[in-house]
């Protein structure tokens, strides 16, 4: 008994100066990118204020149910969510609070709420991803319509919805395409036996080392894999005139309603916004910059890609159905 | 004075058919030793556990010292109850040393006064110098004696015995007997003392009482159990007895070896039992004689012969070991009965 | 009175009353904390269950569909496990196998090997573009596919490898008590080594191998790791669907329910099967009879012992250790985590100590109240261990960020879900462990005059001591691993070494990952490796 006392003291008193100082003063983000991305970001933001920050990096979808539950008394002071249709739901269900500034008001419309509750920080393309060993160069499918091909029959990846991307992707076919060609769209695709996937970490992987021959996917995954010395090429698809052109996904940030320190959230957005919070997230993880005059390094600006035109309230009013539609098809999405 | 009480008790337990006590009443007065007697299975243990607080019966009172610690209205706890009780298996504390198991149950005393009863009880029960042992390190004599001391040590109430020699040697079992009896009447200690041993009863208790099927059959002095018993179950258990057949005719018991008195006043013309123990009956060699010898158990100092009577009834007899009288031996019997016990015969 | 003697052993009067009613408020507070700790989830699990309504998106065929790859997944993972443990129990306990103390010892390593990072690890190595499928490609120089770890019986495959020690411990406890001469006996009265196995041993060994099997089907049941990675649809799996995806809490909660409710069924099934309490003690005492000699059975039972210890230990740290990368980077790693270790450490370490001192307190509350009350708390507790982390942590979210603030938001809030969910784990081993001791020996104590507190502190826990470091160490090992609920109910800032893991997983920065869960595994394994050093020792 003795020892089980002194155990437990000695871990209580281990305890103190683990546990996170007074939350009041300290700017808390919950982050759905990657800690990697975010991180420098934040540092560069400490020095610049000398706001003090905690982060709690997780899974888009898992922060936005802490956010919900966590309603009568959030404790998350800025959210950065992966993906817009999860926004859009907070922002229904009242959990966020409007912000807008000159920053905020330099992204472009469709990268923003109507609302105001939540603001585009950064875009993800959607690609199509192919290994260059399996795909010659000539054969390169330049539109996500060419898949239904039989020649792609069993080559094709892609990640189930709890990557939401991939709904958003779903999603956009039906707000543009109508569900009916969607469906013909996806019963193509699956009868080329195409391979729902965990997540988009094994699309990239099993092209890269050559499970499969294409994937679809987000524009980042690409230049992850370049990276790991993976043989990938990577297509802008459906980029012709009258072409559906490919969605793009923000990156965005949002202030949670009743945060404990709204107005150091609201400074981070304008600081994310701004030239040195843009060039060092740009930089990390190979974004689309949404700001116009941001150098976007090696990666294709955002003018240069023709963007399905559907706006993130289509896309949140869609989602359900879609889901729908998808799971009908094939209950591995 | 009476210093336990126990008035009709009953006690079923937990999915039990039967009852394992049914309506028991003893008495304890102080500084007597009263000696639970029975075969196993009668209940003995648990009128114990009644007295200690381990089991509640569901109906009858107990008072310990005049207090009711068991009955419709009061319940006390083991804890509170002032008794000491050693095990079967003498349950020492295997982590604990001598010292500290005697001390267990000291620690309400100043310490300087635990020290002092600790010493004074391990020098009763003679394990001085064996205070930082642990009970692993120790005969079955000396966790005995440990399990007496610290049962001992707290100056219980009264002191409960389960089968406290069942786990010795023969030859210890009798020495232990001895010293605990001693130590028992040295400190004036009221004890109850449970076994299914009678030599074990008889050679501790002032009072035994003889348990069967959790009803109690007779409490008396040893003596009383031995050559009065009240039931021939009674008989049967406490020593080696042979019923003989008789009937009741003139006032007297006729039997096919001799006439009786009739004490138990049975009515003429019934059929009754008579107890008849072994030490009761002597053999003569007789040619023809009306027995004839068809079996002897060396016993040391005795013999234990067995007899058949021309009905087929076997008897026994004890004689000294001096002379031996060969299997098949025509005797004559001669019945010396200082106790005639006789039973309706039923 | 006659007299007195050299003492004077005059009857003392009965001392005050000072536990009674002291211990009846102590009981009552343990069983209003208890329930307290356990049921609110429980509660909120069922209300918003409830609220599902027409079933949400759920489809009764789904749930059935679940159901039944769920079941066959926990049944086919635990015959696995015990395939494997059986043998290696024997062999280490009753056979003179070389090295078969080291052996025992390894055999427990794959409990602190998450299943998570054990399937990364063997989809490393049999995914189908895992090492193995490229050096039979280059062998071969077809590029066909040669193995496929993803799917169904990869699942049960590595289930059964990260919990068989569960089954290996309690067995290989189980025989060392059991005493050998039952079998000699058996032998000597003309049955064959095999007959002995099927007739004697084995059925000897049956509470244990229930016990221990029970262990692992829970385990295989409420894990998500595994299957997640695996691709195999389980009910864990498609709760994170509805949560993640579709944002749906109440069919979350329903699936989440149905499960809570099949794991209510298998407890009745074990209560059923086992009918009376069978005895199985973690620790057992090492009296053993000369070993059994292998003689021409030696290299195959080396072969065997190899080829399970190679799968479930040697292969996938060996996998982790490839993946590390340079030694420079390896400690360039290591030096990073300071913090992550002690945030580790510290709350397995708190959730172990306070599962021991409720587990004592619980289990000897158990044995005083009447059996139904004893049952009834034992049951709701172990109900925890099959709520799916990730619905843990929701409603704990919600419950203690409503009504105790002040938790949640501190790192208390990490060792409520952990006592919820492994405080069974030491409620279970306590008892267990009691139910081995002299009951004589209580009540000696309180024949002694001991207050119930006294009688816990001087008497039974001293007894189950050894038990009591081994059932810390498993709760320990339990509690390190956790990732689920300590995702979402960490404070902001405050990571553990499963969560840093998985933030590198899923960043991709798998060196890194790696060099952790090596990390990880390291001290998860120390407690027991000190546990089993001291007990060697006689030291506990």
């Amino acid at each position: 008994m003795a020892v089980l006392a002194g155990i437990l003291l000695a871990s209580v008193a281990g305890l103190q100066p683990a546990s996170p100082a007074d939350a009041a003063d300290r700017l808390v983000i919950y982050s759905g990118r990657k800690e990697k991305a975010v991180k420098p970001v934040v540092d560069a933001f400490t020095k610049q204020t000398g706001i003090q920050v905690d982060m709690k990096v997780g899974k888009t979808s898992g922060l936005a149910n802490e956010i919900r539950m966590e309603k009568t008394r959030p404790r998350g002071d800025l959210f950065i969510s992966t993906e817009s249709g999860i926004v859009e739901i907070l922002t229904k269900e009242g959990l966020l609070d409007p912000y807008q500034s000159a920053a905020t008001k330099a992204v472009p419309e469709d990268f923003r709420s109507a609302a105001g509750t939540w603001t585009g920080i950064s875009g993800r393309a959607r690609i199509i991803l192919y290994n260059k060993n399996l795909v010659p160069e000539k054969e390169v499918p330049r539109s996500i319509f060419e898949l239904t091909n039989p020649i792609w029959k069993g080559k094709l990846a892609i990640a189930g919805t709890r990557e939401r991307t991939t709904l958003a992707w779903a999603t956009a076919l039906v707000a543009v395409k109508g569900e009916a060609f969607t469906r013909d769209y996806l019963k193509g695709l699956h009868e080329n036996d195409l391979k729902i996937l965990t997540d988009n970490t094994e699309v990239w992987q099993g092209v890269g080392r050559g499970e499969f021959a294409i994937g679809l996917t987000n524009s980042p995954n690409y230049y992850l894999a370049r990276q790991n010395n993976l043989p990938v090429g990577v297509v802008y698809p459906d980029q012709d005139t009258k072409g559906f052109g490919t969605p793009i996904n923000p990156n965005v940030a949002a202030v949670i309603k009743g945060a404990t320190n709204p107005e150091a959230a609201r400074k981070f957005i304008d600081f994310l916004l701004g030239p040195e919070g843009q060039r060092i997230l740009v930089t990390q993880d190979y974004e689309i910059p949404l700001i116009a005059d941001v150098d976007s390094s090696e990666v294709p600006p955002l003018n240069s890609i023709k963007r399905t035109a559907v706006t993130a309230q289509r896309l949140a009013d869609l989602e359900e159905a879609t889901l729908k539609l998808l799971t009908s098809l094939n209950p591995n999405w | 004075m009476t210093l336990i009480a126990l008035s009709h008790i009953s006690l079923t337990y937990p999915n039990a058919a039967a009852p394992a006590l049914s309506d028991l009443t003893l008495a304890v007065e102080e500084g007597a030793t009263l000696s639970i007697l029975g075969p196993s299975g009668c209940g003995k243990t648990t009128v114990l556990r009644a007295i200690a607080g381990f089991e509640r019966p569901q109906d009858g009172a107990i008072t310990i010292a005049g207090r009711p610690v068991s009955d419709a209205a009061h319940w006390v706890v083991p804890e509170e109850r002032g008794v000491g009780m050693v095990f079967q298996d003498y349950a020492l504390f295997p982590h604990l040393t001598v010292a500290e198991n005697v001390a267990f149950g000291l620690q309400r005393l100043e310490k300087p006064a635990a020290t002092r009863t600790i010493a004074q009880t391990l020098d009763l029960v003679g394990l001085s110098g064996f205070e930082d042992r642990y009970p692993h390190e120790l005969s079955g004599g000396q966790q005995q004696r440990v399990a007496l001391a610290r049962a001992l040590a707290p100056k219980p109430i009264v002191l409960l015995l389960d089968e406290p020699f069942s786990n010795l040697d023969p030859d210890m079992r009798g020495q232990m007997r001895e010293e605990v009896e001693e130590i028992l009447r040295l400190t004036g200690t009221t004890a109850v003392l449970v076994t299914h041993d009678h030599d074990e009863a008889f050679a501790m208790a002032d009072r035994v009482a003889v348990l069967n099927h959790g009803r109690l059959e007779q409490v008396d002095t040893p003596e009383a159990i031995y050559h009065t018993p009240s039931t021939p179950f009674v008989a049967n258990f406490v020593g080696q007895a042979d019923f003989l057949l008789g009937h009741v005719d003139n006032g007297k018991i006729h039997t096919e070896v001799g006439i009786f008195e009739n004490v138990g006043g049975h009515p003429t013309g019934a059929a009754v039992e008579i107890m008849i123990r072994p030490d009761d009956v002597h053999i003569v060699p007789a040619s023809p004689g009306g027995a004839r010898i068809v079996g002897r158990q060396f016993r040391g100092s005795e013999n234990l012969y067995t007899v058949i009577l021309p009905s087929g009834q076997h008897l026994h007899s004890s004689e000294g070991s001096t002379t031996v009288y060969p299997i098949g031996t025509s005797v004559d019997l001669k019945i010396v009965a200082t106790h005639i016990v006789t039973f309706p015969k039923s | 009175m006659a007299q007195a003697g050299p003492l004077t052993l005059t009857p003392s009067a009965p001392l005050a009353p000072a536990s009674g009613w002291l211990a009846q408020i102590g009981t009552f507070l343990l069983l209003v904390g208890v329930g307290l700790l356990v049921l609110p989830p429980l509660l909120f699990l069922a209300a918003a269950a409830l609220k599902a309504g027409e079933l949400g998106a759920v489809t009764i065929g789904s749930l059935v569909g679940l159901a039944v790859t769920t079941l066959s997944l926990a049944t086919l993972a635990t015959i696995w496990a015990m395939l494997l443990a059986l043998p290696l129990a024997w062999l280490v306990v009753r056979t003179d196998l070389p090295f078969r103390t080291l052996c025992r010892w390894l055999a427990v390593i794959p409990l602190a090997i998450p299943s998570y990072i054990g399937a990364m690890a063997y989809i490393a190595l049999l995914g189908p573009v895992g090492s193995v499928n490229t050096w039979l490609s280059a062998l071969t120089g077809s590029p066909q596919q040669w193995v496929n770890i993803y799917g169904f019986w990869g699942g049960v495959f590595v289930l059964g490898l990260f919990t068989y020690p569960y089954i290996f411990l309690l067995v290989s406890a189980a025989l060392e008590a059991t005493n050998p001469s039952v079998e000699e006996t058996a032998r000597s009265l003309g049955e064959s080594p095999l007959g002995v196995l099927r007739r004697v041993t084995l059925p000897m060994l049956r509470p244990s191998i229930l016990a221990g099997g029970l262990l692992a089907f829970l385990y295989a049941l409420s894990d998500f790791g595994s299957p997640s990675l695996l691709r195999v649809q389980v009910f864990t799996t498609a709760i994170y669907h509805q949560l993640n995806t579709r944002f749906d809490q109440a069919a979350a909660a329903l699936l989440s329910f149905v499960l809570v409710l099949i794991t209510i069924a298998v407890l009745a099934g074990q209560q059923m099967l086992l009918h009376r309490r069978s005895y199985v003690t973690i620790t057992g005492t090492a009296r053993l009879a000369r070993p059994l000699h292998l003689g021409r059975w030696h290299w195959p039972a080396t072969l065997l012992t190899g080829a399970i210890l190679s799968l479930s230990v040697f292969i996938p740290l060996g996998v982790l250790l490839v993946q590390t990368g340079s030694v420079g980077h390896f400690l360039e790693v290591v030096s990073e985590q300071g913090d992550y270790i002690k945030n580790s450490l510290l709350m397995a370490g708190l959730a172990a100590t306070l599962a021991v001192i409720l587990g004592l307190l619980i289990a000897f509350t158990a044995r005083r109240t009447p059996p139904r009350t004893g049952a009834l708390l034992s049951g709701t507790i172990q109900i925890g261990y099959a709520i799916p982390g990730t619905v843990l942590g929701l409603s704990l979210i919600l419950l203690y960020n409503t009504y105790v603030p002040w938790v949640y938001g501190t790192v208390g809030i990490l060792v409520v879900a952990y006592l919820i969910r492994f405080l069974t784990q030491s409620v279970q081993g306590v008892d267990a462990a009691f139910a081995g001791i002299n009951p004589h020996l209580e009540e000696a104590a309180r024949s002694l005059a001991a207050s119930p507190w006294r009688v816990l502190r001087r008497v039974l826990a001293p007894l189950v001591r050894p038990t009591l470091f081994a059932v810390w160490a498993l709760v320990f090992i339990s509690a390190m691993k956790e990732l689920d609920a300590t995702l979402l109910l960490r404070p902001a800032g405050f990571d553990t070494l499963p969560v840093r893991i998985y933030i590198h997983t899923v960043e991709a920065e798998y060196a890194r990952a790696a060099v952790m869960a090596l990390l990880l595994i390291a001290f998860t394994a120390l407690p027991w490796m000190v546990v089993t050093r001291l007990r060697e020792k006689k030291l506990v």
